[in-house]
């Protein structure tokens, strides 16, 4: 028997709020590989993932969704592929008020083609503005890249709510004209 | 996203780290190479040969996701946290150690040839790793 | 000619510089281009953030790589190098001028009696007629709101709350314009006008013409609308997947989403209204399948399409419950 695919993924550089999102979602606490930070001047924050987040959706009929974060920082990449197998979505979370945070963006869509090709990813941008949103829709589609993109608090369970609400659409119709 | 050099980590106390690692090399049989790293994945000193075709600073991300996922292994299984772990390969082993220290959390990994065994492997290993600790202690 | 030029995104230094630079372009061009300072409406727009907006020509010059084949509809991009050199000023101006003339001497559309349109489009083409610092007053039966275009940006102020009013405004159907100077301080809830517009058009009743419209064509998004800032329910996420995915009918857009088709027809009107980019090509016959030219992509083993969609509905339905 095929299993069902249930696995979702957060990537995003670090401090984009992946471990966050993951715990904001989990039914139990998420496990995670936080480790003391010790490059505080490429993100000012105590701790930060090394191997992965993991967490999960418990549903009715005891099916469970799992949510899977990668470590953000760009030396762990060798990692992003073990993490990332078998994934039918992502969500990719970007800081905007990071300095560099459009071009971070485009590297992790370059860095996980397959998600974007089949248009099963949403991006979620944090700290950011309805000028930024607008910002980011314009770039992708100067891209040719036709992704939805969301101001999302990854400490707001609603706003990630609607987000997922958006990937489930996405896989819904994916999953419809590929039957 | 460029890789900075770690913030944390002095120049002295990186060269008093190479300094022992060298040493512990030396000073056993069956040891490839040593590299120590920060828990969150970047190189401070190895005893790689330059002319391997290994990336180091790829290594340490490496040995410090392993070490992680170790850890959570561990505490998910009710066993608090981990002191290290064991990579068997047809080519000899490869081990993880964790270091910690007030100020410093490090991951010291150890490549042992073919013929090396588990005992051998982790008593060596652990003596290297103490004398790490005590660098640390000194730098403090 | 007169042209218009602006600049997006730079900071003021910056800006003084490119302000010099077309002071000194100034006797060497055909047309004659004016500096209007920073916006996204002119003929012209230097931009180093990436923007929409009301003009023809825009130069990106935001560091990122573009793809040479980009689809926009009504913007042009000429390609430049930043920082600018007054060579490349004064090409940027050539061929930004041929464009503005190729697009000023389209025949203009017929301007349509106003009161016979849905109060939507009504309030639209009013609301794209005022000016920078203008204000519109809005009257449908006893409800007022007024449209003020403010930095740029077309802004509602109300004393209801947005989806009231959008209902307010659609039942009263025809409404009542007028240009004022000064608009009542209980006027305080504050919408962009997109918001409003987006609102009122998915509950506008669908006519047998809006249908027309849409019909015999196939319709592909080629953007997401801005989510977040419009009201929006699941038949739209699933809309904005299939219609960004494949060019497709509204009949077959109306099964695929699980919805109705005037909902579709509501939904596309919304989308044109907020300026998200759709391209529609003519079908060459009613009701033919257009799922046939399916996207060559790499995807993972697809598991049984029911199984997978009974646990998309059930994560759904738990978030939703989650929720509430
Ligand atoms: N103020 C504010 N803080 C936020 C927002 N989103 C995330 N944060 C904070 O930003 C930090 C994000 O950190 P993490 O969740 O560890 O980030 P990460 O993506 O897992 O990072 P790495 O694991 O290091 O790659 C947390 O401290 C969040 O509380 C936001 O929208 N507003
Ligand atoms: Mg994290």
């Amino acid at each position: 028997m095929t299993p069902v695919h249930n696995k979702i993924l957060f990537i995003g550089p670090m401090g984009a709020g992946k471990t966050t999102a993951i715990q904001t979602l989990s039914d139990d606490m998420a496990a995670n590989t936080e480790v003391r930070n010790s490059n505080r001047d490429m993100y000012d924050k105590a701790t930060t993932t090394v191997a992965m987040d993991y967490g999960a959706i418990q549903l009715d009929d005891e099916q469970l969704v799992h949510l899977y974060g990668i470590p953000g920082q760009k030396h762990f990449e060798a990692v992003w592929p073990v993490i990332a197998k078998g994934a039918i979505g992502a969500i990719l979370l970007v800081n905007a008020s990071q300095p560099d945070w459009q071009n971070d963006m485009l590297y992790f869509l370059n860095a996980f083609p397959q998600l974007v090709t089949s248009g099963s990813l949403v991006v979620a941008i944090n700290r950011g503005s309805d000028q930024q949103q607008l910002q980011i829709l314009e770039l992708l589609s100067q891209q040719n890249l036709c992704l939805p993109v969301l101001l999302t608090d990854p400490r707001d369970r609603g706003q990630l709510v609607m987000t997922l609400e958006i990937l489930i659409a996405n896989l819904e119709i994916e999953t419809l004209i590929h039957e | 996203m460029n890789n900075v050099a770690t913030p944390l980590i002095s120049n002295t106390l990186r060269a008093a780290c190479l300094e022992r690692i060298k040493e512990a090399q030396s000073g056993s049989g069956g040891i490839e190479f040593l590299l120590l790293a920060t828990s969150d994945g970047y190189s401070i000193c190895h005893t790689i040969p330059a002319s391997q075709d290994i990336q180091p600073s790829r290594l340490a991300a490496m040995a410090a996701s392993f070490s992680g996922i170790s850890d959570g292994l561990a505490a998910n299984a009710n066993k608090q946290s981990a002191n290290g772990s064991i990579i068997e390969t047809g080519h000899g082993l490869l081990v993880c150690r964790q270091i910690k220290s007030s100020r410093h959390e490090l991951v010291l990994l150890a490549a042992y040839d073919k013929s090396t065994n588990h005992g051998l492997a982790l008593w060596s290993l652990n003596n290297a790793a103490k004398q790490i600790a005590n660098v640390l202690e000194h730098y403090n | 000619m007169n042209l218009s030029v602006k600049t997006f995104g730079f900071t003021p230094y910056e800006v003084e510089l490119i302000k010099e630079q077309i002071r000194v372009t100034s006797n060497k061009t055909t047309g004659q281009w004016s500096f209007e300072g920073e916006g996204t409406d002119a003929d012209l727009v230097l931009a180093r953030v990436p923007c929409q907006g009301q003009h023809k020509v825009q130069v990106p010059l935001y560091g990122f790589p573009l793809p040479a084949d980009r689809r926009q509809q009504d913007v042009v991009y000429l390609k430049s190098e930043w920082p600018l050199r007054i060579f490349g000023l004064l090409e940027i101006f050539r061929q930004a001028e041929s464009v503005c003339t190729a697009r000023t001497s389209l025949p203009a559309s017929k301007p349509a009696e106003s009161a016979e349109l849905p109060a939507t489009i009504q309030l639209a083409q009013q609301a794209a007629r005022i000016k920078d610092g203008q204000s519109l007053s809005v009257e449908a039966a006893d409800n007022r709101c007024y449209v003020r275009l403010f930095d740029g940006q077309r802004l509602v102020l109300s004393n209801l709350p947005i989806e009231t009013l959008a209902s307010r405004l659609v039942a009263a159907n025809s409404l009542r314009f007028e240009s004022v100077k000064h608009i009542d301080s209980q006027y305080r809830t504050v919408t962009p006008l997109k918001s409003l517009l987006w609102s009122m058009q998915l509950q506008q009743p669908v006519s047998a013409n809006d249908i027309d419209n849409w019909n015999n064509k196939t319709h592909r998004l080629l953007a997401w609308p801005a989510l977040g800032q419009y009201k929006t329910s699941s038949f739209m996420f699933r809309l904005c997947t299939l219609l960004t995915k494949q060019s497709t009918s509204i009949q077959n857009a109306a099964r695929l989403a699980n919805t109705s088709e005037d909902n579709v027809v509501r939904f596309l009107t919304a989308c044109q209204l907020v300026g998200t980019p759709i391209s529609s090509t003519e079908s060459p016959a009613r009701g033919l399948p257009d799922l046939a030219p399916k996207m060559t992509v790499n995807r993972p083993v697809t598991p049984p399409a029911e199984q997978q969609l009974s646990l998309l509905q059930s994560l759904r339905n738990k978030l939703r419950k989650a929720l509430s």
